[in-house]
């Protein structure tokens, strides 16, 4: 330390006040736009602005000719799946060798697999097995978003025991795993949380859905079952519930959907919980799209009024997401 | 090869291991995790807990017979417990031996004896003589039960959020869940804090001065088969063997038997091997056995619990008369003086409950009789209908160990009818369908019991805008209900839900009754 | 900033100078204890009874659809200053003079299909499925009063046959039953049931009152506007009817005729009331099919009948124990003759009247 002030010294603190005076009144006072100005003079800067993502259309092109819509019956499981995939070309047509694929079942209550409200463990089992031995799939993942905890819905309704044999893997949800997802065309769901975690790096996408009445909507099948990536305050969306389901009809464009008629729950849907309301069926549907497959299995798995087809399907139509009317489109083999 | 199998290496190896099977226990304690692990093992070791729970209600709990372990430990060794196996007092040590700066000479002061290590003993008989009027609270200082309910409801958050950061989803304690709620967790996390901070100042400062459990230990092992001994004659006064003495037994002189916490530090310090652990030689150096407590001491503590639980229960938070709506106890729970002769605060059921519903009381709901005992906050979650893991991880029975098919009154079951927790209600002023003519019922969508708890008055209205709207509004059939608060959870009424669940109509207590009859089940009673 | 000391800076050390041998012995006792320790805890992983975790499907049956709740009706959208709210309402199929000032209806008309018709009546389904059910319109009305009601369930059989089959089904034998124009019924305690062309209705008040009374007759003249069969009618029918068999003793049998399961589609006649007497006719795809079931018919009749007389295409047989004659006829395709006859010449009068009937092919 020098022990006299001379102006070397002077001059030295002087030019250190200033840059430091100066440094600080450009970060605090320059235009917003400006580098590095940290600016925010209305307060607008600092809303937070969270991540956004948009999905892309997982759908295939397909040979012309190949019907959209396979209906299967069997009496085995994988009997129903392989009648149901050969009428629309084979999955070999959907998942090439290499891809990541993303299997959402309706996992959506602790229930056993004989109540009818969660999709079949035994069709998660084939199915991941094809996916994976026949198709040569990368990877498959197994995502919900269910209403009670997602660690007992997986194990109670027997999904985990049947992706951990066949091979899969299960992605559940916590609170780091949602971001917004854009919907361009959406009314309710332009912006919302999404289970983003484990779509990352997916390349198909293949919605697996029970056949449930629901006593809101009428029916819960293959669009509905989209409703399990939404994260938020969803319980709002019964509010109108035929809009959010037609959203979700163009929310996400799968590469393949299919309909699990082993168990079909006729009553006291979506929970269920009485033998008594499941109706053992033996058909599976697979295809392509969604509103003509859950049209079909209104009237057909359902059973009921061709008339009385749910509200949202109509919309859904009216969206894009699909057409309902199914003829010429549809292939059944039994 | 000698050195490292000496006993203070291997005693290290104990606390190591013991923590571990704490800590797994911990862990293990998780819907996918438990299988037929015994999880509350350490709390059915506690002979605290088995003694206390004898004291109020007259028998012993399922697994708490096996304290008999502990005790029979004690009796042939002394305290070995405190510093081979307390997961607490682990910590206790670990933290007072990594910070301590200390120099030698101000170690050997600081592990004197304090006359305060007598405070332990006059909270033993405080809380055991609350616990004979029928007041348990050793759960409040159990070493075992406070470093459970600390982890369970404070550490695992903080643990869960580095895991779920760091993507070691396995290691997390609840996988697959959103930020996971424990109320009040910040006052258990800052008792817990201070015992662990207070190390610092005073070396081992709840084991010496506050633990019940090792006062009750202490007084076991004033008579044991194996302890320290001195030998004068090679012991040149030189106060080495203080420098690390765990329970500040007076290892120098005449060595307290209930404060030593066979911690083996002293042999390992002692340069003239004057030391040893062994059965009494024939020449035996002198002890001072019993602490000191008088006569004064029990009656004073015997004056506190006669007058404490009184009022206590006068404070009307228990009772039938006054008792709090939102006195929600877990399924299998017994009726509420029972339960708060048996709960420890353990909060087992709370780590293990999968919808993070149970949350520990506040003071709001049972007064301070009941703080810290499990209540279900059904703004946080609901009781999962297929689960039952929080009756069978309670060590003391407070919620009695039962099936699903018997929560659900199924079976054999049937003339019990379910377990009900309570009973929902709909807030008519508040539901949207109800007030606001809005759809909604979600609510009736979720109820899980076939048919339907919750069924709905179905009703096309024009609204306040001229849009014809059907209207489903929701109604509840107590008989059916049986208080799982799914429909309160999933209200889109978020703060003050229209759908909401209060005690009264649960079945553990016959006064709390809401049905003259269940119209749905006229078996059941 | 003053360094200070974060952690302990010394480090264990020993200053005995000697170890003995029984410490060693009792350091490798404990740590096989703890290794013991924690393998115990490792094997009691799998000691446990899932079935604990969740009711079995034996008990779910057990209890399944014991409880059976009462739906609250829907109440549809009124403006609340028109004093009745069914002035608007569209009746369906039904006749507008089906409800009237003092009857109005109560809900809106709910149809049902062959998909659909076990919601409403469960275990009857079948019963009206047999008989070619088409559709069922269904229609409360309601006392201006609020106290009495009148349920009226109106099934399109899709033809005579359908309609008159179920609504054998329905009587009793001792039934009266009335014939109103091209309406058929007979009366209950608390309605009535009938048949019209291919409709037939069951009308049921929630009480027996004389008011209800009235008012089911007078629904039942009201259906005399319900629209005409668009196809035409039974051949059965039409034959049975010519010969002058009153269309309230003509009935339809679909399936188990004689109690054969091999044998289905007949239609029976009673010519004179009081008698047990009845014809039948039946039409079979050919010639061959109707000479087999000729053949099976009487094969089956001999356990109970004996023959009097067989030809190749006619067979008169009488029974064991009640002596009456049962005749049978094959001409072209058609099946016909007569049961419960009480003699040989009425048998054969019945037959020769049939057989003038039938048309020729």
């Amino acid at each position: 330390m020098p022990t006299t002030f001379n102006r070397r010294e002077f001059l030295k603190r002087v030019a250190f006040a200033s840059t430091i005076c100066g440094g600080a009144t450009y970060l605090a006072w320059a235009p917003e736009d400006y580098p590095l100005s940290l600016k925010d003079f209305t307060g607008a800067r600092s809303i937070p602005k969270p991540q956004q993502f948009t999905l892309p259309d997982y759908r295939v092109t397909l040979p012309p000719g190949v019907p959209e819509i396979g209906i299967g019956r069997d009496m085995t499981t994988s009997g129903r799946l392989t009648k149901a995939l050969d009428a629309i070309g084979g999955l070999t047509q959907f998942v090439q060798p290499g891809d990541v694929v993303l299997l959402k079942p309706n996992v959506a209550f602790d229930r056993s697999p004989e109540l009818g409200a969660t999709t079949s463990p035994e069709l998660i089992e084939v199915l991941i097995k094809r996916l994976l031995i026949d198709c040569r799939a990368q990877e498959v993942r197994v995502a919900d978003n269910p209403i009670e905890s997602p660690a007992d819905c997986f194990a109670k309704t027997g999904i985990k025991d049947a992706v951990e044999k066949a091979g899969g893997r299960i992605n559940l949800p916590d609170g780091n795993a949602f971001r917004i997802l854009q919907t361009p065309g959406a009314e309710l769901i332009r912006s919302w949380p999404c289970f983003y975690r484990p779509l990352i790096g997916v390349t198909k996408v293949i919605g697996v859905a029970p056949v449930k009445d629901h006593n809101l909507s009428g029916a819960s099948m293959g669009i509905k079952n989209w409703y399990g990536l939404l994260g938020g305050q969803r319980n709002q969306f019964h509010q109108d519930i035929h809009t959010i389901i037609a959203d979700l009809s163009i929310m996400i464009r799968p590469t393949l959907t299919i309909l699990d008629g082993s168990r079909i729950l006729m009553r006291n849907g979506p929970t269920g919980g009485d033998p008594a309301y499941v109706k053992p069926w033996d058909v599976i549907v697979a295809g392509t799209d969604q509103v003509a497959m859950d049209a079909w299995a209104f009237v057909n798995l359902l059973q009921r009024d061709e008339s009385k087809l749910p509200h949202y399907l109509y919309l859904a139509e009216k969206k894009g997401g699909g057409k309902i009317d199914a003829s010429n489109r549809i292939l059944e083999v039994s | 090869m000698k050195t490292i199998l000496r006993l203070t290496n291997i005693r290290i190896i104990s606390q190591v291991v013991f923590l571990g099977l704490f800590l797994f226990a911990v862990w293990a304690s998780w819907t996918t995790r438990i299988q037929g692990y015994p999880v509350s093992r350490f709390l059915e070791i506690d002979l605290l807990v088995a003694l206390s729970t004898l004291l109020s209600t007259g028998l012993v709990y399922r697994f708490l017979g096996w304290s008999i372990l502990l005790l029979l430990l004690t009796v042939l060794f002394g305290r070995v417990f405190c510093n081979w196996m307390c997961p607490l007092g682990t910590l206790h040590q670990f933290f007072g031996w990594l910070f301590n700066i200390r120099s030698v000479k101000e170690r050997q002061e600081q592990n004197r004896y304090q006359p305060r290590q007598i405070i332990k003993y006059s909270i033993l008989l405080i809380l055991l003589i609350s616990a004979a009027f029928g007041t348990l609270q050793i759960g409040l200082l159990d070493p075992i039960a406070l470093l459970h309910r600390s982890m369970a409801t404070g550490l695992s958050v903080i643990w869960d959020f580095v895991m779920s950061s760091a993507s070691f989803t396995d290691l997390q304690l609840a996988p697959g869940t959103t930020e996971r709620i424990f109320t009040g967790s910040f006052w258990i996390g800052f008792v817990f804090v201070s015992i662990i901070v207070l190390n610092i100042w005073h070396p081992r400062f709840f084991c010496r001065t506050l633990c019940p459990l090792g006062a009750l230990l202490g007084l076991l092992s004033l008579f044991p088969l194996f302890r320290i001994h001195r030998d004068r004659h090679l012991c040149t006064d030189c106060d080495l063997c203080l420098t690390r003495c765990e329970g500040a037994s007076s290892p120098e002189g005449s060595l307290r038997l209930s404060e030593c916490v066979v911690c083996m530090n002293c042999i390992d310090d002692c340069p003239e091997n004057a030391l040893s652990f062994s059965l009494p030689p024939r020449i035996t150096t002198p002890v001072s056995p019993a602490p000191d407590i008088t006569r004064r001491h029990f009656v004073f503590a015997g004056l506190i619990g006669l007058i404490g639980f009184p009022l206590l229960r006068s404070n009307g938070k228990v009772n039938d008369a006054n008792y709090s709506p939102l006195m929600i106890r877990p399924p299998g729970s017994v009726a509420e003086t029972e339960f708060l002769k048996k709960c420890i605060k353990c909060a087992q059921c709370i780590r293990v409950c999968p919808t993070n519903v149970l949350q520990p009381t506040g003071l709001q709901e049972g007064g301070i009789e009941a703080l810290w005992t499990p209540v279900l906050n059904f703004n946080v979650g609901h009781c999962q209908q297929k689960c039952s893991l929080c009756s069978s991880v309670c060590p003391t029975g407070a919620i009695r160990e039962i099936s699903v098919t018997e929560k659900l009154g199924f079976g054999e079951f049937k003339q019990h009818g379910p377990i009900r927790l309570g009973t929902a209600f709909i807030n008519r002023s508040r539901c949207l369908p109800w007030a606001n003519e809005i759809p909604c019922i979600v609510c009736q969508e979720v109820c899980p019991i076939a048919p339907k708890a919750i069924q709905t008055y179905d009703e096309e209205v024009k609204d306040t805008f001229g849009n014809l709207v059907v209207l489903n509004k929701p109604f509840i059939i107590p008989d059916l209900c049986t208080g799982c608060g799914i429909c309160q959870k999933e209200c889109p009424v978020t703060d003050k839900p229209a759908a909401y669940v209060t005690a009264v109509g649960e079945s553990r207590s016959q006064e709390r009754r809401l049905l003259l009859r269940y119209r749905t089940n006229p078996e059941e009673l | 900033m003053p360094n200070v000391r974060l952690f302990n800076p010394k480090r264990r050390r020993i200053n005995r100078k000697h170890i003995s041998r029984y410490e060693i012995v009792c350091s490798l006792i404990i740590l096989f204890s703890l290794a013991g320790i924690v393998l115990w805890v490792a094997t009691r992983k799998n000691l446990y009874d899932s079935a604990r975790q969740d009711v079995s499907l034996e008990a779910l049956k057990h209890v399944s659809s014991l409880i059976v709740l009462y739906q609250q009706p829907f109440k549809p959208w009124q403006l609340t200053d028109t004093a009745n709210p069914s002035e608007n309402m569209d009746l369906g199929i039904f006749p507008d003079s089906v409800a009237s000032d003092r009857w109005l209806p109560k809900s809106r008309v709910k149809t049902f299909d062959p998909q659909n018709l076990y919601v409403k009546i469960n275990g009857e389904a079948e019963r009206f499925l047999r008989h070619d059910f088409k559709q069922l319109s269904y229609l409360v009305l309601q006392s201006s009063d609020q106290i009495e009601e009148i349920s009226i369930e109106l099934y399109d059989q899709g033809s005579i046959a359908g309609s008159s089959g179920i609504f054998a089904e329905h009587r009793s034998p001792d039934s009266t039953v009335e014939q109103e124009g091209p309406n058929t019924y007979f009366e209950t305690g608390i309605g009535l049931i009938g048949r019209k062309d291919h409709f037939f209705y069951r009308i049921a008040g929630n009480r027996s009152s004389e008011s209800i009374r009235s008012k089911s007759r007078q629904v039942v003249q009201s259906f005399s506007e319900l629209p005409a069969p668009e196809s035409t009618v039974a051949f059965g029918y039409q034959l049975l009817e010519e010969l002058n068999i009153k269309p309230t003793e003509i009935r339809h049998q679909a399936v188990n005729v004689f109690q054969y399961d091999f044998a289905t589609d007949f239609w029976f006649g009673k010519p004179d009331t009081a008698q047990q007497t009845e014809v039948f006719v039946h039409r079979a795809e050919t010639k061959d099919n109707a000479q087999q079931l000729l053949d099976r018919i009487l094969e089956e009749h001999q356990y109970e009948y004996r023959i009097i007389r067989r030809t190749e295409n006619l067979a008169v047989l009488q029974h064991n124990f009640l002596k009456s004659y049962f005749i049978i006829a094959l001409q072209d395709s058609f099946i016909f003759g007569a049961d419960k006859t009480p003699d040989q010449e009425t048998s054969f009068q019945l037959l020769e009247m049939i057989g003038r009937a039938l048309p020729k092919e």
